[in-house]
């Protein structure tokens, strides 16, 4: 009897600390994340101060005379993500919707190993790979263009192939993988009646694809699609390699530009005063409150997606 | 044009996955608008069966299936396989209506999936007189436009089956209908049944002897991927000819 008691009394001690050790760890990671907020928030303090909400929509970015805007780069950012999302979506469902629907298992397999070799490739691969082998031919692609409808202006930005539309091409290539995989993943997991309960009927296999997988899969595709973007938003080093850290605000796909993300990357370690620093440091903040709109939303929608079934 | 005087005749089906055969030589004569159920122990083949009847089973990659299936006397092969999948409904074992349909929708569903176009009005009245022929109407026409996931395990199969006869098939292959019901459901789906067979050729895979002996007019007995024997159901239960049949009825295998 009281052996047992003074078992039970351990095991409550035990208990207890594991609780408590589990719960800071999960409340340590909730405060890293406020912490970060906090400091960016701070960090930027000067820079908010000179400029206000005024930054966010001047497009004068100017180290010497001090005047900083990021307009250009809340766009490069935005036209690039959503370049790449548009162009790599009918890819990602194709590639999808031929390994779940049409490859036998022997194709599906190496495939799926591949897409995801493919995601975990360093992306200073890709960007090294956009700078020798993308670059000078999207380049000559642009003088070509421009040429075709003779503008000078258009044959210059496109020279040197550095630019928005280099950007837009890697990125859709590197995110390709995640949206690829993620649409596969729930394409495998329509139960196998239903399609069959389709064929029953008389349709052929792509009007099962197109009147029942696919609506069964829309919400989780939509919120895969939201990832993929929230990754092209943010990602850094490739683009930086290829973008051409151009500050002026674009007015064509051909231009060089900066995305939040390269900016930082290309021009934190030059500068040398506070408010420069302070100004970066508040591109940091946008790119972190949009990365975490994207990622709230995408996990959202992922949710009811799960939850209507 | 061959010669046959029965809704559905095959002959000499084999059908395999992979390398085991699993289908020995079928050669089955099943009558117009009577219910032919197709018993035997499970692994017997008789799913496979009717699944090589309407094309389902060769659509799994690793599966294949020789033989002559004759519709009303035409061969299968000659026609477009959608054709007889539009002609030859199925009723699977378990419900799977469109979990992303309505009720009225998935009662459609052959319309829709195979880019057929119908009016309004045209829609209402199939789907008001094939709810009413499985006797779902007074039950869910308030749910018309709720999920069809949203009705019981009993009513979405009285769906399913609503669906399989709005394409006004002459054939429905029912492949294990209850197994997932409970008995009531059970009993609402058997009693359908004698009325279905006025319209419908009904050939009935069941693993429940009792089932079979309930509901049909004609019996098939599957083993170990043979046709056993075939006839009227009185007559397999009473007599058997087959000492294979004897045995199973005789409760001698599972």
């Amino acid at each position: 009897m009281e052996r047992l008691s003074a078992d039970s009394r351990r095991e409550k001690v035990r208990e207890a600390a594991y609780k408590t050790a589990t719960t800071v760890a999960a409340v340590a990671l909730v405060a890293t994340i406020a912490l970060f907020l906090v400091q960016l928030a701070t960090a930027s303090h000067a820079s908010w101060r000179a400029f206000g909400l005024r930054f966010l929509w001047t497009t004068e970015w100017n180290p010497v005379t001090e005047q900083f805007g990021a307009l250009p780069m809340i766009v490069g950012t935005l036209v690039t993500g959503f370049g790449a999302l548009a162009i790599s979506t009918p890819f990602a469902l194709g590639i999808a919707i031929f390994l779940a629907d049409y490859a036998s298992k022997r194709v599906t397999e190496p495939f799926k190993y591949l897409i995801s070799l493919l995601g975990g490739l360093p992306s200073v691969i890709f960007g090294l790979w956009g700078l020798i082998v993308l670059v000078p031919r999207i380049g000559r692609l642009e003088v070509w263009f421009g040429t075709l409808v003779h503008s000078e202006a258009l044959v210059q930005a496109g020279t040197t192939g550095v630019g928005l539309l280099s950007s837009v091409v890697l990125l859709a290539l590197m995110i390709l993988p995640f949206s690829s995989s993620l649409i596969l993943e729930s394409l495998l997991l329509v139960p196998t009646e239903l399609k069959e309960g389709s064929l029953a009927l008389g349709a052929t296999r792509w009007d099962t694809i197109q009147s029942i997988e696919l609506p069964f899969v829309r919400k989780s595709t939509v919120g895969a699609l939201v990832l993929a973007l929230g990754r092209a938003l943010g990602e850094t080093m490739a683009v930086t390699m290829v973008i051409g850290n151009g500050m002026r605000m674009p007015r064509t796909l051909f231009d060089p530009a900066n995305t939040l993300a390269s900016a930082i990357a290309n021009q934190f370690l030059e500068a040398t005063s506070p408010l420069y620093v302070s100004a970066l440091t508040e591109l940091a903040l946008i790119l972190f409150v949009i990365a975490i709109v994207i990622n709230i939303g995408a996990r959202v929608i992922l949710r009811r997606g799960v939850q209507q079934r | 044009m061959n010669e046959s005087a029965y809704a559905l005749e095959t002959r000499n089906i084999s059908a395999w996955y992979g390398k085991d055969q699993v289908l020995f030589n079928v050669s089955a004569q099943i009558p117009e608008k009577k219910v032919t159920a197709v018993m035997g122990p499970s692994g017997c083949g008789k799913t496979t069966f009717v699944r090589t009847l309407n094309g389902l089973h060769q659509t799994n990659p690793q599966a294949r299936a020789t033989g002559t299936i004759l519709l009303h006397g035409v061969d299968t092969s000659t026609l477009d396989i959608v054709d007889v999948r539009k002609r030859m409904g199925m009723v699977f074992q378990r419900p799977n209506p469109f979990p992303t349909m309505t009720v009225y929708e998935n009662v459609l569903a052959g319309y829709y999936l195979t880019g057929c176009h119908l009016s309004r009005q045209k829609g209402d009245e199939i789907v008001e007189t094939t709810l009413k022929k499985v006797g779902l109407w007074d039950e869910a026409q308030n749910k018309l436009f709720k999920a069809g996931t949203s009705l019981s395990g009993g009513q979405q199969q009285r769906l399913c089956i609503a669906r399989a006869i709005a394409m006004e098939p002459e054939v429905i292959l029912f492949d294990e209908p209850t197994s997932a019901l409970d008995p009531k459901a059970t009993a609402v789906i058997e009693e359908l049944l004698s009325n279905l067979k006025t319209e419908y050729t009904i050939l009935f895979v069941t693993h429940g002897l009792q089932q079979a002996a309930r509901i049909s007019d004609f019996v098939g007995f599957f083993m170990l991927g043979e046709l056993v024997e075939l006839g009227e159901t009185k007559r397999i239960f009473v007599t058997p000819q087959d000492k294979r049949t004897e045995d199973y009825l005789s409760g001698k295998y599972g």
